[in-house]
């Protein structure tokens, strides 16, 4: 193995690299686009939409307003602080599926007779499931309803010289007993893992194709394994300047996040509560870690670009791996509560991601970031050598030609 | 100087080159004619250690394109009219990752390329991006990457297919020079006219397999033809009776 031929490889896909607009893009633009908007776009925005909705008064269907003036009254004197407006209709079914009213309800004929008793009225709501905006007229109606529970509760108690207080005998409080280091990682450790790992693929998915069905379809891989060096130094080389893009990718990716989340953060946390404080040690193995998945997914996007004929047709092979990234993280940050046991630190791609969260929340164990080290060096290192063996496999670099 | 004794390749069920013998002397055009698929690319990819042959050896310069197949690949070049380019490098840059590849010095390198160019008249094209050259001038590029480590042996695949006249006369032109120069030179084509232009003796290959072997001379001679063209219907329609 000469280091020469390497090299030489090596810097030829990086000049080509560089000068490629569309690696360019993939490589520094979406990263540095997709992490301020995914980090502090998408919250801000979702929550403004929430506010939003909560404060848009909600038209409200009542069926049956003569069978309690009490309720109605309360409706009413209640309808602008809970943001709602009450209209008397025929029928609600047909009054929310027009649009008329987002949600309603429909008072029981005996309602004053039975609360007046002592006895149970009953009040049905209607809503329609499928619309966010008939879902927030209900939950208006229902506090409405629980205001107007208490009411009656508190009139009842007070009729057997009783006391509101005899049903809540004590209060509860709650004592958040994480740190801000916890609660920045825990923010950060929903987004990161997921994205270090779609950049670790994305960001080499160009060049990985580039460097292989593209030399196909140029028509210049022929004259390359002409060349004297050894088909395993130009693979080498090659995957080099892959895992140079990935890593690039990942660190500009990683970088952008930080920055946006420091700077996002006290928009999102105005009380001061969110502090994103991470070590240096914290961001070496993140980075070790990125490497190795990197090692792992750029290994395979050359496998699997390699068999392909044209760009178009890497394409196609190249975008399922990213799924297969992206995938496990995905799995692991959206199961509520998940406790990973040591087994999924040995896990490819999964062990990487778990390494992410943990390092975020500042809660790694040394045992498991050793065994996902060593056992991703290990994938890593297979993926590499089953990368540079099919480049030597005549079907694989002369597929459907010559 | 080649020498193929033998040389086969099957790919799956199929043998593309069949216990194919020839020998290719320095200084002296060889030419590969046939029709499309008659396994001439196949034997030139063996020759040129990209395939390993399934049956049979193949020499260059002596050394066997299996155990040498460093040593083959340092001292030939190959030219195809298929070869493609780094359309994002310019010339320059082309000729000289090709140079590097071949372990040769950049001071070396500057030297050569600027000969090359100077012959190709590329120097005005040196620092252009390729993909905005003419296919004429990219094909001159193509060249002067085969020529960076001064092969002693040249392989050419159909190295005018898809060229106008006068480029396709410029290529003619830089293998009559290489014949000049003393190196051994293999030429793959299915046009007769140019076998019958430029090659010393011919070797007529149809479906992996070679019919008959000589000069033009020889050849009209053993088939009764009146010309190559005749000559090849002749031993081709024989075979495939």
């Amino acid at each position: 193995m000469r280091m020469g031929a390497i090299s030489t490889v090596y810097l030829k896909e990086m000049l080509d690299t560089v000068r490629d607009r569309r690696t360019l893009l993939v490589m520094v633009l979406m990263p540095l686009i997709f992490m301020p908007l995914l980090t502090i776009g998408f919250p801000m925005l979702t929550e403004s939409q929430m506010a939003k909705s909560e404060q848009k008064i909600s038209a409200v269907g009542v069926v049956g307003e003569e069978n309690s003036p009490s309720l109605m009254s309360y409706l009413q004197r209640g309808a602008n602080v809970s943001r709602v407006a009450i209209e008397v209709v025929d029928n609600l079914t047909a009054a929310i599926d027009d649009g008329l009213v987002k949600a309603g309800i429909k008072i029981s004929e005996d309602f004053d007779a039975s609360v007046a008793r002592g006895y149970m009225g009953n009040v049905s709501i209607y809503y329609d499931s499928t619309n966010l905006a008939s879902q927030t007229a209900r939950d208006k109606i229902q506090s409405l309803l629980q205001g107007f529970r208490l009411e009656l509760v508190a009139q009842r108690l007070n009729a057997s010289g009783l006391n509101l207080s005899i049903l809540s005998p004590f209060e509860s409080g709650e004592v958040d007993i994480s740190t801000e280091q916890e609660r920045g990682g825990f923010f950060l450790g929903l987004m990161l893992p997921m994205m270090l790992g779609m950049f670790a693929a994305v960001g080499g998915m160009y060049t990985a194709i580039d460097v292989t069905a593209g030399e196909k379809e140029r028509k210049t891989l022929e004259r390359l394994l002409v060349a004297p060096a050894s088909r395993f130094e130009i693979v080498l080389g090659k995957f080099l300047a892959v895992f140079t893009v990935s890593m690039v990718s990942v660190g500009i990716s990683l970088f952008s996040m930080i920055v946006s989340v420091i700077v996002g953060g006290s928009f999102l946390f105005p009380e001061g509560s969110f502090v994103v404080r991470i070590p240096p040690l914290t961001v070496v193995i993140v980075l070790i870690m990125a490497a190795l998945l990197a090692i792992m997914v750029n290994s395979i996007e050359i496998a699997v670009c390699m068999f392909a004929k044209s760009f178009k047709e890497a394409q196609n092979y190249a975008t399922p791996v990213t799924f297969i990234v992206v995938l496990p993280a995905v799995l692991t940050m959206s199961m509520p509560g998940m406790e990973a046991d040591v087994s999924m630190y040995a896990v490819p791609l999964v062990s990487g991601l778990l390494v992410f969260k943990d390092a975020l929340l500042g809660s790694l164990v040394w045992r498991y970031v050793a065994l996902a080290v060593a056992t991703s060096a290990l994938y890593a290192a297979v993926a590499l050598m089953v990368a540079a063996r099919l480049f030597n496999r005549e079907s694989v670099l002369f597929r459907g030609g010559g | 100087m080649i020498e193929a004794a033998e040389l086969t390749k099957n790919f799956g069920l199929l043998r593309a080159v069949d216990s194919v013998s020839f020998e290719c002397k320095p200084g002296e055009i060889f030419g590969l004619l046939g029709p499309n698929g008659a396994g001439k690319t196949t034997t030139l990819r063996m020759i040129s250690t990209v395939l390993k042959p399934t049956g049979g050896t193949a020499r260059v310069l002596g050394f066997d394109v299996q155990r040498d197949s460093k040593k083959v690949r340092a001292n030939i070049g190959v030219l195809s009219g298929e070869t493609g380019l780094y359309g994002r490098l310019t010339p320059y840059e082309i000729v000289a990752y090709y140079g590097r590849l071949h372990g040769i010095d950049r001071e070396t390198i500057e030297r050569r390329a600027d000969q090359l160019f100077k012959m190709l008249e590329l120097e005005q094209v040196r620092d252009r991006q390729t993909e905005n050259l003419s296919k004429g001038t990219k094909q001159k590029v193509a060249i002067a990457q085969s020529l960076i480590h001064d092969p002693k042996v040249f392989l050419f695949d159909e190295p005018t297919s898809g060229l106008d006249v006068m480029s396709a006369r410029t290529v003619h032109d830089f293998v009559f020079r290489c014949r000049q120069e003393g190196r051994t030179i293999m030429f793959c084509t299915h046009v007769m006219s140019e076998a019958e232009k430029m090659c010393d003796r011919i070797a007529i290959i149809d479906k992996g397999r070679i019919a008959i072997v000589g000069s033009k001379e020889e050849i009209l001679s053993r088939t009764n033809a009146g010309s190559l063209e005749e000559a090849f219907l002749t031993v081709v329609g024989r075979r495939g009776e």
